[in-house]
């Protein structure tokens, strides 16, 4: 093996393991707490899972694993009922009663470390922030890479990275197995039990499951930041896509960026940092810091709820508002002018647009688009006049705009000189069905409020 | 009067001499309280085969309640239900619901076809997949309601008389024997009203019953042929011609606490302080 390989199995690979192994189940269970509103509950355990490790380790003198974790799951569950009992007994909402209960048992936590085992083995820096970098002094990689995948060096991986694998088992198992019970029961829990799918049960089965995840991981990422496990990827995912299936494959996949790519950057720090004295960076904070930039540039950027997609969008709608306008306005002319005939200029067309330098540019758009779109032609110089399918639009939408004036005042009785601009907006509604509707309902009169003739 | 404690309860509903083993829905005195406030008392029903039931009474009723306590959904303090003769859990195949449209999140990430599809899970059963049969019905559904076309949008991309359709159609592809529908007709525009009304007239074609929560009294007599006058006790239920009286409804609506009322709001207040407001 190469010496960098080398380097790479005997430092980087059980912690870059964990860490993934760790995104991989928040990150998937996750993805029902995004979508019930309660990633709050996920921080809520993850605090409360203190008391539990220090409880476990009181009863027991020493720091053994599996008990160990046992007590944590016991207090992380806990936290969850708990947070239903205070929040019906003491009246309290979903979001108070998870902050009583989660802070106090975190405290509680707190004041037993410092009470009982200020000396042993429990170290608090490492349940807050957790500590993947130790994972590699309790590993003896194999000499060869194939040796890796022998059974016996399986077994012989740390015991965090065997929890994490095999809670990463439960939860793919449990999302599988349960995938069209989940839905249902986070949709529309009533609908879900009327079916025979108790909701309450699935509630609490999909908290067990949150719970071990939180536990398993916390030793990775520590209490405080394994909640930006549970939510950044699945809020990322669902910006992305609106199929739930799509939205957990895509936040596995995001999970292991997170984790992947927040794992390199802090370890490699002092090799990228333009300071020569720098030190490698918490990589548990890195993680995290991550995917709270992740979700940032979801939100910037998603196709349909990002902030790009949205100014997109409204000013496409502009364009295409003011390209209608502009035929709307040479089938006006055309219809008062004694020959039929009409053609106007740029500075005609783009006239009543607002003086905003952007408004003008639009305008200006709106108009290319017209003239590529085979709607307006170019007549001499500085002129525009309608070609056969512009006037064909333009008709459309004359129609649509008078029926609408008929439709308003006829029916909300509004006085004939307060309609058009009401008017003007609705002409560009399109959809399917609604101009026959309100022919029927405007009566089809033929002719506008103003008198006008309603085109056909 | 609720009665707030143990009671002896009978072994079925048989051996009330009132009772037919073929009703679709027998409610033997129900009573169902939030906090220990009574919601609902003693209510007494048998719903008729094959029949448009409408339930109407003011706000806060407890028409709602009526529903989701014999779907099991809230639990009752003291009452019998049964469905066809037979406790829930055997008949959930056959009692269909379509809850209020505002009870659901719609943001959520499902298509109109999925969620119709969710009426067809009790059918499927625990841990299996939804089939392309199902699919196929549910896709049938939707173009009973007149959805066809919808069937890949996201739900939250739908107008809310579409939405409530798709409501319908998850309903409808159950194929139950009898239907709860929770204020369908709220809010939705008139092709949605329309589209309800023939769905819930087909439903009677083929013998089925549906109970209806209802806001419009204008348009009781016109779509149902039965009506439950309910305010947390049932004033009056039977056929449309001869309960839905302007006396019965002076009875439901007239705002008036009976003396009833007013003793179980002094017993909640002795009970709990903080529950008397």
């Amino acid at each position: 093996m190469s010496p960098g390989l080398t380097d790479f199995m005997a430092l980087d690979l059980m912690p870059l393991l964990a860490a993934a192994l760790a995104a991989l189940s928040c990150g998937i269970i996750g993805n029902y707490l995004v979508l019930k509103r309660m990633a709050m509950m996920g921080d809520a355990i993850s605090h409360s899972v203190l008391p539990g490790l220090i409880v476990a380790f009181l009863l027991l003198g020493e720091a053994t694993t599996f008990p160990m974790l046992a007590g944590a799951a016991v207090a992380g569950v806990a936290c969850a009922l708990l947070v239903g009992a205070v929040r019906r007994l003491a009246r309290l909402d979903e979001g108070s009663s998870m902050g009583v209960v989660f802070t106090i048992m975190f405290a509680l936590g707190v004041v037993l470390v410092s009470i009982n085992v200020r000396n042993s083995h429990v170290d608090a820096d490492c349940v807050l922030y957790g500590a993947i970098e130790h994972l590699s002094l309790v590993w003896e990689p194999p000499a060869t890479v194939g040796g890796l995948f022998s059974l016996e060096s399986i077994g012989g991986l740390p015991r965090q990275v065997q929890s994490l694998a095999l809670t990463l088992a439960i939860v793919l198992v449990f999302v599988g197995l349960f995938y069209k019970e989940l839905r249902i029961s986070s949709f529309d829990p009533e609908h879900s039990s009327a079916q025979g799918v108790h909701a309450g049960v699935m509630h609490v089965a999909l908290l067990l499951v949150v719970a071990l995840s939180v536990v398993a991981s916390f030793e990775a990422v520590g209490v405080i930041l394994v909640v930006a496990m549970l939510a950044c990827p699945a809020a990322m995912a669902r910006m992305m896509t609106d199929r739930l299936g799509v939205q957990i494959a895509l936040s596995a996949a995001l999970a292991l960026v997170m984790s992947t790519g927040g794992y390199f950057l802090a370890t490699r720090w002092p090799a990228v940092s333009p300071d020569p004295g720098a030190v490698e960076l918490e990589s548990s904070g890195m993680i995290a810091t991550l995917g709270g930039v992740g979700v940032l540039v979801a939100v910037l950027l998603s196709p349909r709820y990002g902030l790009a997609a949205s100014a997109l969008r409204k000013l496409r709608y502009r364009v295409r508002v003011l390209s209608e306008d502009q035929l709307a306005m040479l089938y006006r002319v055309e219809e008062s002018a004694p020959d039929g005939d009409a053609t106007l200029e740029r500075r005609h067309l783009t006239l009543g647009v607002g003086e905003g330098g952007t408004e003008r540019l639009l305008a200006r758009a709106a108009l290319r688009s017209n003239v590529r779109g085979g709607r307006l032609e170019r007549r001499g110089d500085q002129g525009f006049a309608l070609t056969e399918s512009g006037r064909e639009h333009a008709r459309s939408l004359v129609r649509v705009h008078r029926l609408w004036e008929a439709y308003l005042v006829r029916e909300l009785g509004l006085r004939p000189d307060h309609v058009h601009g009401t008017a003007m907006d609705l002409e560009h509604v399109r959809e399917h069905g609604l101009s026959s509707e309100l022919e029927r309902e405007s009566g089809d009169p033929g002719i506008d409020p103003h008198g006008k003739t309603i085109p056909r | 009067m609720p009665r707030i404690g143990h009671r002896t309860r009978p072994d079925s509903l048989a051996s009330f001499p009132e009772h037919s083993p073929e009703s679709p829905l027998s409610i033997h005195d129900m009573t169902v309280a939030y906090d220990r406030r009574p919601v609902l008392w003693d209510v007494d029903y048998e719903a008729p085969a094959g029949k448009l039931v409408a339930i109407v009474g003011p706000n806060g009723a407890g028409k709602s309640t009526l529903i989701k306590a014999a779907l099991g959904l809230t639990p009752m303090l003291s009452g019998r239900i049964e469905f066809f003769g037979e406790p829930l859990k055997a008949r959930r195949r056959d009692v269909g619901f379509v809850p209020q449209r505002e009870s659901v999140d719609w943001s959520f990430p499902v298509s109109a076809l999925d969620v119709v599809c969710m009426g067809l899970y009790s059918e499927i059963g625990w841990c299996r997949p939804v089939g392309r049969r199902a699919r196929e019905r549910a896709r049938a559904s939707l173009a009973q309601v007149g959805m066809q076309g919808y069937e890949d949008r996201q739900i939250a991309r739908l107008s809310g008389g579409q939405q409530q359709r798709v409501f319908l159609a998850r309903a409808l592809v159950q194929d139950a024997r009898l239907y709860f529908m929770d204020e369908p007709f709220a809010g939705v525009d008139a092709a949605t009203e329309r589209s309800i009304i023939e769905v819930l007239r087909d439903l009677r074609t083929r013998g089925r019953t549906v109970l209806v929560v209802h806001h419009d009294l204008q348009t009781v007599a016109e779509y149902f042929d039965h009506v439950v006058l309910l305010n947390r006790r049932i004033v009056a239920s039977g056929p449309v011609a001869e309960v839905f009286t302007d006396e019965n409804l002076r009875k439901t609506y007239g705002g008036r606490l009976t003396l009833l009322d007013r003793a179980a709001e002094e017993l909640a207040r002795a009970v709990e302080p903080g529950a008397g407001s």
